[in-house]
């Protein structure tokens, strides 16, 4: 028998649990091999060490801490009631399922909502009369009583991204917004022109009606006014407007009317629709809202 | 669980039933065992604790699943272990063992010692020597492989029967023994290093 199976019989020797026949063999080559026996040695000693390790004592309250760690758990009920017990990984997952669905619903509906307010917003400033623009239209209208007041076309490409996504845009502002693009949306201004004879009476029966109709004026150079005016009030305001003049001279108020205009003004009041090349441009939603600009010109007999 | 006496059936069932005299006395009966299997394995007197106590906790959360055949010293002995590797694991991955060295100074009680080991058997009335000897043997034990440290702690310090240990591992007796004998010869190759 070689070291090597001597040595793997070492545990069985120390433990009396060789046969006789293998003890001999191991005995007698123990000694005749001073390494084996080193060996043995070393392994009988090791093996004694490990035998004399003692137990450890439990340490105090071992027992009253198995207890209070119960009631701990007690009071956590609430979670331990829960009657699937779910690895938290699969929970988590199914939640970002959700969270993903939930996504791809809603981005679809958000990005055009999104392209609607950018597109809608170029198309609140461009119809609307910077003041220079409104000066402009009053120094012209003191020039001269029959002149196209150049009013700058809205942009083509803002007015014809507002037509597709318009309407929903316009339903998701809220209404202090809608107040705000009102005017946005009105045509080139009405212009009136007044014979009046009492002008601070005038004046005062002018926002009278104006704001019976609910309109405003929005800027005022001397004796005249540029106002705002819902479009379906427009013939009534105009026909009541023309009663303002001077007794017994509504032929006297002049409205000029060029060959655009298409309002029907009863009473015989001319008008004038500033129109521009651009109009044809505007989409009909925007014409359902309209507000005109109305300019007014008193003029003192 | 080794030569321990076994607890009553009776016990056992009432513990099934819920009741706590009954599982205070299993852990009563069975504390000790299940501490210093987890002591030995782990290296640890903090860590073994809290992880016997954690395996009472599970004793009596599932010992109503327990099946009457399955022999109840067995199935306490098998959840100390899973608890025990787990544990294992979980301290590895955080590098606890890391200053395990045997060159380093030795825990005792007194405070740190620098380790001169000597044959215990030469004189074994020096508790002081004992005790280092103690704390040698158990971080040698800690290098061992860890299914080596388990076969080791429980046949040569907790004394389970080879059939014992054969059932826990579902192992031959034969193969346990050459198991055995092999953790015990790395054992001795480790502490040979440092004896003088």
């Amino acid at each position: 028998m070689d070291c090597e199976k001597v040595r793997d019989r070492f545990s069985s020797f120390l433990e009396d649990a060789l046969d006789p026949l293998e003890e001999k063999v191991v005995k007698e080559h123990l000694t005749s091999c001073s390494d084996c026996q080193k060996n043995l040695q070393q392994f009988d000693k090791t093996v004694r060490w490990l035998h004399s390790l003692k137990d450890v004592e439990v340490p105090d309250g071992f027992l009253s801490e198995i207890n209070r760690k119960m009631e701990e758990r007690k009071r956590k009920v609430p979670f331990s009631l829960f009657p699937l017990k779910l690895p938290v990984q699969a929970v988590a997952m199914v939640a970002i399922v959700f969270l993903v669905l939930y996504l791809t619903k809603i981005i679809p509906i958000e990005i055009p909502h999104q392209k609607a307010a950018e597109h809608s917003k170029p198309s609140v400033s461009a119809p609307l009369p910077s003041k220079k623009e409104v000066d402009q239209v009053v120094a012209q209208t003191e020039a001269r009583k029959d002149i196209v007041v150049p009013q700058t076309p809205p942009e083509p490409s803002s007015l014809s991204k507002v037509s597709p996504a318009a309407p929903e845009a316009e339903e998701m502002k809220p209404t202090w917004a809608k107040k705000e693009e009102a005017p946005a949306a009105a045509k080139p201004p009405q212009e009136i022109t007044l014979r009046i004879s009492d002008r601070e009476r005038t004046l005062s029966l002018l926002h009278e009606l104006l704001q019976r109709f609910g309109g405003k004026i929005i800027t005022q150079e001397g004796n005249i006014f540029l106002a705002s005016l819902p479009k379906a009030t427009f013939s009534e305001f105009e026909r009541e407007l023309s009663e303002l003049g001077s007794p017994g001279k509504a032929d006297k108020m002049m409205l000029k009317k060029d060959g655009m205009g298409k309002l029907d003004v009863p009473g015989g009041a001319e008008q004038r629709a500033f129109e521009t090349k651009g109009k044809e441009r505007v989409t009909p939603q925007a014409e359902m809202k309209d507000y005109l600009l109305v300019q007014i010109l008193l003029l003192p007999e | 669980m080794g030569l321990s006496p076994k607890i009553g059936k009776e016990v056992i069932e009432c513990c099934k039933a819920g009741e706590r005299e009954a599982f205070e006395a299993i852990v009563l009966h069975y504390q000790k065992k299940v501490f210093n299997i987890a002591y030995r394995i782990l290296g640890n007197l903090e860590e073994a604790k809290d992880l016997a106590q954690e395996v009472f906790l599970s004793v009596f959360d599932s010992i109503k699943d327990l099946r009457e055949e399955v022999k109840f010293d067995v199935w306490l002995t098998q959840i100390t272990l899973n608890h025990c590797r787990n544990r294992w694991k979980y301290l590895k991955r955080r590098h606890y063992f890391n200053s395990d060295s045997l060159d380093g100074p030795v825990e005792t009680e007194d405070g740190n010692m620098p380790r001169q080991i000597s044959d215990p058997s030469d004189d074994p009335e020096t508790s002081c020597e004992k005790k280092m000897v103690q704390q040698f043997i158990q971080k040698g034990l800690l290098q061992l492989r860890e299914d080596q440290r388990e076969l080791i702690v429980l046949r040569d310090l907790q004394e389970y029967s080879y059939e014992e240990i054969g059932k826990l591992f579902h192992l031959p007796e034969g193969t346990v023994k050459s198991k055995l004998h092999r953790a015990r010869m790395d054992l001795k190759e480790i502490l040979e290093k440092y004896v003088h």
